[in-house]
């Protein structure tokens, strides 16, 4: 198909690039990392609310997200490449591309991070099914609006503070979202009652894709 | 306008940034096998002009549009037809010749003709190169790359922006051989200061100064 | 046409003065506070108003390019942050007078906040944006992105998380909180007030609005 294979084209340059350069992934890998090890630290071994310690993984993720991923189109527009990306690509092509490949960072860097949170903040994780369903949806709607903004703060000034301006009220359905689902996944009882925030954050997922697909288009095409 | 021409279309063309204007009125077309040459000083607007015909920049005014096929549309619609080579359009520097144009004919969805690549890579002396990452190249092999990647796809309309730029003697005559081997069966527009890529050309729009010339 | 409005407006708007200071009874557990209803409630209803409006002009932005559009959408918002401010601030006295703190973070504060944010976020991109071209399409994305992100702010949060804050209007289930004739009566006077002026207001503002670009040399 030839969405697929556009979209594809977009993420395997994407994946290469980042291959020989390793920017983004090591950045956000290593802030994950720093402020966990400073949150383990600071709390000494004390048990910990399981509510609390899900805030404190999200705010962690949020955060290493609005570093990592803020980049996506903030270096294409830098390097003279967006209008590259523009003669040749179909915007939803790239939207979609750029999607898959923030996607693919930030589950590598949660795939290292939550064993790491486990073993370091104590957590007893009870449902992993549950906890790693409701963060791959997170993460899908997470990417998606990441992707949209990054192209919007790309053309603008002062772009290091103005994609978490941006990003936060965008993305606080999702954050607290998952919050709620990982505390959940903690917590003593079955998440049977969970499959609200589940079927949010696969509402705010699709929406995001699809609507962001949409309005990406005015983001990035100059006619 | 004759609709029925194939090639690039300026109707009515002006151009502001904030409430200054850089150029106004601008109409032209130029069709297959039809030489253009945007003229003018530095500062003048030819690079936006040029950018504008190839859809990468909004019109204060007017339209630009594209015919071919016997379709009309925006520049951006006819991706596979439209080749460009400009200062402010770059290539990625972590990859290689060979992954750059993959890339691109993947994006465009267009299948590569190897050969031809090939042959470009050849004339203008990088098939050593094809493998090393585009970023180890000295800014006269890089533009001579960009050259290549904006003909690969063998384009109906060329649209060159100060094509000669960084290029020793022998790169200059390469370039000009090749566009003047092309001129009978592609639309080209050129914006440059160098009058010896004007030569190319068969009409000049001027700008900075009379608008039409 | 306009001297009627006018007049509306200013009949609507003494009589929900008089209405709240006086005619009506004070509320059943909330006492005399409760009078701050008759502006709390209206002014924020109207910050919904602005910035639903704000979404209309924009999504104009995005399909016909279009400088008035922008324009309108720029003053609606302004205005809709204005109307935030204010509900936020009312609440606060409210909380203060009902729950004994100003703010404790209650998750419509929270709601509120965030709505705040949003908005001061979209004039940080229009601030952001020199080219005028860009900046109209990227601040109509964002407008549209944020609005999309209200209805969450608005009704899921309240509803998931418990809090203090009365139930709104618009949750009506019959319980009747404004059990009082006078109580509803002056409640819809100063809703339809409100809306009167924030209209008043924002026609004023557009013209001036449009006075000023077309200083700066933009044709609207």
């Amino acid at each position: 198909m030839d969405f697929i294979s556009g979209a594809w084209a977009v993420m395997k340059k994407d994946i290469l690039e980042e291959y020989r350069a390793r920017y983004a992934f090591n950045t956000t890998l290593l802030f994950c990392v720093t402020c966990l090890v400073m949150v383990s630290y600071s709390l000494g071994g004390a048990v910990t609310d399981p509510m609390l310690q899900s805030a404190m993984l999200w705010v962690i993720l949020f955060f290493s997200a609005m570093t990592g991923l803020s980049r996506a189109f903030i270096k294409e527009e830098d390097k003279g490449t967006m209008n590259t990306l523009r003669l040749c690509c179909r915007a939803d092509h790239v939207f979609y591309g750029k999607t898959a490949m923030n996607f693919l960072m930030m589950s590598s860097v949660i795939v290292i991070v939550a064993p790491l949170f486990i073993i370091l903040l104590n957590v007893n994780m009870r449902h992993v099914g549950y906890f790693a369903l409701t963060t791959a949806l997170a993460t899908v709607g997470l990417s998606a609006v990441s992707a949209l903004l990054s192209a919007i703060v790309a053309q603008a000034r002062a772009r290091g503070m103005l994609f978490p301006v941006l990003a936060f009220p965008a993305l606080m359905p999702v954050f607290l979202t998952a919050v709620r689902a990982t505390g959940m996944s903690l917590a003593e009882a079955a998440p049977w009652t969970g499959g609200g925030e589940l079927v949010f954050l696969a509402a705010y997922a699709v929406a995001a894709t699809v609507g962001g697909g949409f309005l990406f288009e005015y983001v990035f095409s100059e006619q | 306008m004759e609709r029925l021409l194939e090639g690039l279309i300026l109707e009515n063309v002006g151009k502001r940034f904030g409430p200054r204007p850089i150029f106004s009125g601008i109409s032209f077309s130029v069709s297959l096998g039809e030489a253009m040459c945007l003229w003018g000083p530095n500062g003048a607007g030819k690079s936006t002009l040029l950018k504008i015909a190839a859809g990468l920049a909004r019109p204060s005014s007017g339209s630009a549009t594209c015919s071919f096929g016997g379709r009309s549309g925006k520049p951006l619609e006819f991706r596979n037809s439209i080749g460009v080579c400009a200062p402010d359009v770059a290539l990625y520097d972590e990859l290689s010749p060979e992954e750059n144009l993959d890339f691109l004919s993947r994006a465009r969805g267009a299948k590569r003709d190897k050969a031809h690549e090939r042959e470009l890579m050849e004339s203008f002396s990088l098939e050593g190169f094809a493998n090393a990452p585009l970023g180890t190249f000295s800014s006269g092999m890089r533009q001579r790359f960009k050259l290549i990647a904006a003909l690969a796809h063998r384009p109906r309309a060329l649209l060159l922006d100060e094509p000669s730029s960084f290029m020793d003697e022998a790169g200059r005559a390469r370039v000009e051989s090749i566009v003047a081997s092309l001129k009978n069966s592609t639309a080209l527009l050129v914006a440059t200061n160098d009058p010896a890529e004007r030569a190319w050309c068969g009409s000049t729009v001027s700008l900075g100064g009379d608008k039409f010339c | 046409m306009g001297m009627l409005f006018l007049a509306a407006l200013f009949g609507f708007m003494t009589w929900t003065l008089y209405g709240a200071l006086v005619v009506t009874p004070p509320a059943h557990v909330l006492g005399e506070t409760a009078r701050i209803i008759y502006f709390h409630v209206p002014v924020a209803w109207v910050a919904v108003l602005a910035f639903t409006m704000s979404l209309w002009n924009s999504v104009v932005v995005l399909r016909r390019h279009s400088y008035e559009a922008d324009m309108k959408a720029e003053v609606s918002a302004r205005m809709g942050l204005w109307f935030c401010v204010l509900a936020t601030i009312s609440g606060a006295f409210f909380a203060k007078s009902a729950w004994n703190m100003y703010w404790n973070w209650d998750p419509r504060q929270v709601s509120i906040t965030v709505l705040l944010l949003v908005y001061m976020a979209y004039f940080g991109l229009r601030s952001a944006t020199p080219d005028f071209d860009r900046r109209i399409r990227l601040a109509a994305v964002y407008a549209i992105l944020a609005f999309a992100v209200m209805p969450f702010l608005v009704f899921v949060i309240p509803r998931v998380y418990m809090s203090l804050h009365p139930d709104t209007i618009i949750n009506a289930d019959g319980q009747g909180k404004l059990l009082d004739d006078k109580m509803r009566l002056v409640f819809w006077c100063a809703a339809a007030g409100y809306s009167f002026l924030y209209l008043k207001l924002y026609n004023l503002s557009v013209r001036v609005e449009r006075i000023a670009r077309r200083k700066e040399g933009w044709d609207v």
